[in-house]
This record gives C-alpha cells, structure tokens and sequence, in this order.
C-alpha cells in the first residue's frame, strides 16, 4: 500500500484561489477529428492570476449551454495552459447534450467557469520514473503533467495511450507535447495491437515506477491486477458532479477506508485518488 | 449586503437572521465549498449537512442525476458524525461567527435526542432543524409522515434544548398544514416548508433507475410552484408559527414571492450547485426589488399578496 494521503493536501492549500468566472472567452472550439476537440478559453485579464494554480490532474466546472442554468455544468481536466496568454486548454469528446452544445459555440463566446478545482497530480521524487497511461480522451490531464514533468527538470515520458481505434488518438495534437508516445489501438488500426494495459505488461514496468493515469474505468480495474510493482498508481476519477465544490456530495467513490471515510468525494478528495485505495464500480 | 442592513432583518416568533438568505441543509456541507465565493457571515444562517449519532458514508453511487429544471438526488446521510462535527467542524464555523443552524437526522427519538443533547450546550449553535423527512435512507420518511410519531418527536426535543427548533416537513406527508399546526403545538419554532419531493428517474433503454436507489428526491426550480403553494396553504393555516421555505428558490425575486406566500426567510439549495456565488447577488438585487414592491423593508412584504 502506497503512503500516499487519500486527500491531496495541495487542493486544500490553494482553495482560495477557486473562482467562479462568467466571462471566459472561446478563442479556439476546433475538431481533431473523431469526435475529439480542443477548447481554448481565455480567462479575463484582471483574473489572470487564477491560472497559477492550475495543475496536471485539477479541473473546471464549465457551463456548456448558457440558455439551460439547470443543467449541472460539466467537469473537464486541463490539457495545457499558457500563462502569459492568459489561456488553457480543454481536450474533450463528444458524447453527450452537453458536450454537443459544446461542440457548436463560436470563437468570441462567453462561457462561465469554476476553477481550478480539485486536487493535482503529484510530482514523483528526482530520479524516480514516471510512466503515463492514458485512455482515450482520459490522456488530457496527463498531457499537462507531462509538461510540468519536463518544467521540474524530469526526462519526457513515456506516454503509453490507447484507443478503440487510431482516429481517437489525435497524434497531431498529442505531438505537441514532450511525451514519448507509444500507441495502442483495439482493432490495430495504429501501434500495438492491443489496448493500453496489455501494452504496459507487454513493454514491463520497472519496480520503482509512478504510475499516472485517467480512462475508462475497467482499463484503471486492470492496471490495479496487473500492476502490483509500482510504487503509486495515481488515477484522476471521473464522476457525474452537480457543483464540483464540495457541497453536493453527488460524486462519491468508495474507498478501502472504514466509516464515513469509506465513501470520498471526487471533486473535493480527488480527482487524483491513490488508485489502490478506491474500489471502482463499473 | 445590502448597505441598509435592517431592510434585510427578518424576525418574527423567536427567529431572527438578519438576511433572509438561508443556505439549505445538504447543499452547503459545513460551509467549507463556499469560502472562496462569499462570507458566510453574509447570509442569514448556514442549515449545516444532516448530522446522525455516528458517521455515515452515505449511499453508493450514483447518487445525483439530472431532470428537467432540476435534479434528483439519494446522497443517504452522508457526514461525519456528531462528535467530529462537534470537534472538528463547529469551532471554524463559531470563531467565524456563522449563524449555525445544525440539522439534525436519524433513526429512531433516540438518535436525536442524543445529538441534541451532545450538541446543545455547544457555544455557536442557533438551533436545530430536524430533519424527519430524508427521502434517501430507508425508513427515513417515518417522523414526518405520522401526525402522531412527528409530534411526540417535537415534543421531546422541546424537552432537550431551549434552542431553536425548527422541524423540516415533508412533501411526502400530503397537506403540510396539519403538521405545523402540531408543531406549533408542540412548541416547535418554527418549520420548514419542505424538503425534495419523492421522484424517480429511469433509463429507458435498460428500465434501471438513473441512481443507485430506486428513487430519490427532486429539488431545483421544478419545484418552486410546489413549494410556495405548501408555504401560503401552512402560513394561512398556522399565521404565527414562522416559516423558512426550502424548495426553488433561485432568485432574488424568487425570496420576495416566498416571502409573500408568507415565509419569514428562504432557503437556498440546489441553485448554489450551479452558481456558488448566487447568495451575494440575490443580496445585491434584493433592496431595488423590494422597494420596487413599495416596502422599505422585506419584512413588510410577508403575507402581502394580491
């Protein structure tokens, strides 16, 4: 068992730099192709400073449809984020109404945010190795962890990401990241043929190794099995969340601890949980 | 605020906040969510999450899902427990000087009587909502849907603590007026007019609920008829017993027709969810409303309909 805390102590520190946002501006709302899209948001200039805390695993609660207030608004990991630009990046994919409206709101629109919400993804110590497994449109949180990998000095790393087939895997914009990518396609369309987890027993991983990952969860179910040498397996969860702050309790997850600590919240414990301590529900 | 502070006190009976902006229970955990977007201070009490005897993790996922101008909801009771609410929780809260409401939920008179109990010599509490109507826990609607069992329990908590007590009625007791007149009766302070509404929400592909549970509660704007029909049939019913309305409420306008209805002061719940900072603008937009209904002040409007 890792000696990872279950709550992420960084989200606590920084809680008061979470801000609700009316006016983040649409500046890029492009296809990559097979249902997967960039979002590109400008944070207003006066609130810029929000920006210094955002980090690979914390997220965003956006609006999608400012002409229906009573949907929830829909959690979103941040793919990248440029502080002088003022900007950051959501990955996303098209699989529902919310996401749909998402998909048709032009550059220069308003869309209003929570953010940054959450806990990060914790930096391994000097020397130890870092291996990303990431599913799907779950590689979008550990594209910024790459990234801040590579600021703290750390050698690009591996990014071992699958897919059902090759147009969910984005090479293009995946390519803009220092990660060294090693593919895995479902149907074989792209790489290996084989999906992530059996990619990672196939290429090993080393005793000491953190793992980070995000996808579906019966490909975090496998890593748990087939895993059991690494040091941390570090997952960011995701959950149907009505606020993403705390106060709803909707998005709970149940852990391996006892009492009212056997059930965690993802949007206030996590979304990055030490995933041998939560067991997952398919 | 509003820069006239006393065009916001609301007071009647033995309640008084001095906004009439409440934050529901089970909306706003222990205020925590809420630190980064307005002082708690602000508003005219925070109705913590139900606090039980001992902790409960509450009810597996998923819990929450989405319905028209709304959303359903079977969390379960999901809290710490009394003794770390006491230790842990309630200090912040009373060094921040909160008014705190604590709702109070559990199985059995028992179970709440030994939370008011262990709670009620606790500097910083205000008083208690009971909650005798969770929809979301089994056996959790008995108290408020028998006339006999909801009085004996105000009763008895009457016995315990001189605080506030405020029991929390239940759509799922039918007409809610005769309950506040047994309320009233028992001594109770005041009542709050409801809680969600027993609702469901299925797949319809698969014929499985869209929760774990089968059923859960409704709240958010969906409700808001439901609610100011139940707070105007309970204030002509009960005229002195004090009403806080809990059920809709989302906007500054919203409180005034609450209040109209006959509500003392408004709860507000499912909408902090999708606004967080809503409380501060329903505090700014309230004065120009309520002078725009000719009133000086927002106590002057209750029970002033047309």
């Amino acid at each position: 068992m890792s000696s990872l805390p279950v709550r992420n102590q960084r989200a606590v520190i920084e809680s008061a730099a979470v801000k609700a946002l009316s006016e983040l501006t649409v500046t890029v709302n492009r296809s990559l192709g097979g249902g997967l899209r960039l979002l590109t948001l400008k944070v207003p200039s006066e609130d810029a400073s929000v920006l210094e805390h955002v980090h690979a695993g914390r997220f965003v609660m956006l609006r999608c449809d400012e002409a229906e207030p009573f949907k929830f608004r829909r959690p979103f990991s941040f793919a990248s984020v440029n502080a002088q630009a003022g900007t950051f990046d959501i990955y996303y994919k098209v699989v529902g109404d919310q996401t749909r409206k998402l998909a048709d709101i032009a550059p220069g629109t308003h869309l209003s945010g929570v953010l940054p919400l959450g806990s990060g993804f914790t930096i391994p110590p000097p020397d130890t190795p870092a291996i990303l497994i990431g599913g799907g449109v779950g590689v979008a949180p550990l594209l910024l962890l790459a990234t801040e990998l590579v600021a703290a000095g750390r050698p690009r790393p591996r990014l071992l990401f699958g897919g059902r087939t090759s147009t969910d895997l984005t090479l293009e914009y995946v390519s803009g990241f220092p990660v060294e990518v090693h593919p895995a396609t479902d149907d074989g369309s792209h790489g290996f043929h084989g999906n992530v987890v059996e990619l990672a027993a196939l290429e090993g991983v080393a005793k000491d190794v953190y793992v980070y990952a995000c996808g579906p969860v019966p490909m975090l179910k496998s890593l748990v099995e087939m895993l059991p040498q690494a040091v941390s397996i570090e997952a960011s969860l995701e959950e149907v969340m009505a606020c993403g702050i705390g106060a709803c309790y909707g998005c709970a997850v149940r852990t391996d601890g006892l009492g009212a600590e056997s059930m965690r919240l993802v949007c206030r414990d996590g979304p990055v949980f030490d995933l041998r301590q939560i067991r997952l529900e398919e | 605020m509003a820069e006239d502070a006393g065009q916001m006190r609301v007071a009647a009976g033995r309640l008084e906040f001095k906004s009439p902006v409440l934050l529901a229970s089970g909306c706003a955990s222990f205020g925590e969510p809420f630190e980064d977007f307005f002082k708690l201070t602000e508003v005219g009490a925070l109705i913590t999450k139900a606090i039980t005897r001992e902790p409960r993790a509450g009810n597996e996922p998923v819990r929450i899902c989405e319905t028209p101008g709304g959303m359903l909801n079977a969390i379960g009771l999901h809290n710490p427990g009394v003794e770390e609410f006491a230790t842990e929780l309630l200090p912040k809260l009373r060094e921040a000087g909160v008014t705190v409401i604590v709702n109070v939920a559990g199985h059995s008179e028992d179970d709440y009587i030994q939370v008011l109990r262990r709670l009620r010599d606790e500097p910083g509490i205000y008083g208690f909502e009971l909650n005798l109507s969770c929809p979301n826990v089994d056996g959790g609607m008995m108290f408020a849907t028998d006339p006999v069992l909801f009085g004996r329990i105000c009763e008895k908590a009457r016995a315990v603590t001189e605080l506030w007590l405020i029991p929390k009625l239940s759509p799922a007791a039918g007409e809610l007026a005769p309950y506040a007149q047994i309320a009233d009766g028992a001594g109770m302070d005041g009542v709050t007019v409801s809680n969600t509404h027993p609702a469901m929400a299925l797949d319809w592909r698969t014929g499985r609920s869209r929760l774990s549970r089968p059923s859960g509660g409704l709240s958010g704007p969906a409700v808001k008829p439901l609610t100011l029909y139940n707070v105007w049939q309970v204030a002509q019913t009960v005229p002195e017993l004090p009403i806080l309305a809990s059920g809709g409420c989302s906007e500054a306008c919203d409180v005034i027709e609450f209040v109209r209805a006959g509500a003392l002061a408004v709860q507000l719940g499912t909408i902090l969810f999708h606004d967080p900072l809503r409380p501060r603008r329903i505090h700014e937009e309230l004065p120009a409303l309520i002078a725009e209904c000719g009133a000086s002040t927002l106590n002057e409007l209750r029970g002033r309909i047309g």
